[in-house]
């Protein structure tokens, strides 16, 4: 999900700069400030072909993001349910507050042989 | 434990654009540990901001757009999992490049007209803004994966958005804008 949603943001973001790139020196030349390059038109070229990469790059992330496929993954931490800070799941009393996390534990394990059962 | 809400954008993004203020300061002063090379070398001030841009302003940038997130986290106690961590990421990236855009707009206005200013400022947002949101959201992945699943090799995250920006900042000076 997460991955998904990295690949997804990361696309969003690659269209908006590829834009940048190729609307740059025409922003450029609309501002009137002197382009301090040699060539302004081997400039452009650059950019122009700069933005068109990260356009392909950015419909890229687009379609690798609709096809990738994430495993579920467990969080080593636990959260206390008297303070609500995250420990370690194999504590058996909270280190902040030194509440008993045993009983969160008994919980867990009674819905893992529920599901198996 | 707090889920996180419309106020926690918005401090997510007022707090981007303090701690960016805050990094901004932090870089200016940088000059301070070099000044003895610079005065050997008469001052070649291309070098200089050749190591702010590549190597100093990534490192801080990217652990000044981070930090808020993590106060954040720390002092209201949200709940925070890896996309919370990415979204909450990206409006303090948004506060910081908004706060940045502004000060290069008012630096502008000062040397050139204020119509190409504001040209500027739209040049501005249309490179600087989404290349901040993109390095922000890399490094997020990672340190909201770090916290969630305790993985340290997710930090690596952090360091590839630093990659990233250092790149956009050396090819902008390649390219002499």
């Amino acid at each position: 999900m997460a991955f998904k949603k990295l690949f997804m943001f990361l696309s969003m973001f690659l269209a908006w700069l590829s834009l940048g790139w190729l609307s740059s020196t025409f922003i450029f030349k609309l501002a009137g400030v002197d382009v301090t390059t040699q060539s302004f038109r081997s400039f452009r070229f650059v950019t122009i072909i700069l933005g068109l990469c990260l356009l392909f790059l950015s419909a890229l992330f687009y379609v690798v993001s609709h096809f990738i496929k994430e495993k579920e993954r467990i969080s080593k931490f636990i959260r206390c349910k008297v303070c609500g800070r995250k420990i370690p799941f194999d504590m058996v009393m909270c280190p902040y507050c030194f509440s008993d996390v045993r009983e969160r534990k008994n919980e867990l394990k009674e819905e893992v042989s529920g599901e198996s059962a | 434990m707090i889920q996180i809400s419309r106020g926690h954008y918005l401090a997510s993004l007022l707090l981007g654009a303090a701690f960016g203020f805050a990094a901004s300061l932090f870089e200016s002063t940088q000059i301070i540990p070099l000044l003895p090379y610079f005065i050997f070398n008469n001052f070649q001030s291309n070098v200089y901001t050749l190591m702010v841009a590549v190597f100093l302003a990534p490192f801080t940038e990217e652990i000044a757009k981070i930090l808020p997130v993590f106060f954040l986290k720390t002092q209201e106690n949200i709940e925070l999992d890896v996309v919370g961590w990415m979204k909450l990421g990206i409006t303090s990236a948004l506060g910081f490049s908004l706060l940045e855009n502004f000060s290069y707009f008012v630096l502008f206005s000062t040397f050139y007209q204020i119509y190409a200013a504001i040209w500027y400022l739209l040049l501005r947002f249309m490179l600087s803004t989404p290349l901040h949101l993109m390095a922000t959201t890399v490094a997020s992945y990672g340190i909201g994966n770090w916290d969630n699943y305790g993985e340290g090799k997710y930090l690596a995250f952090l360091a590839i958005a630093m990659v990233i920006h250092s790149l956009f900042n050396f090819g902008t000076m390649i390219l002499e804008f």
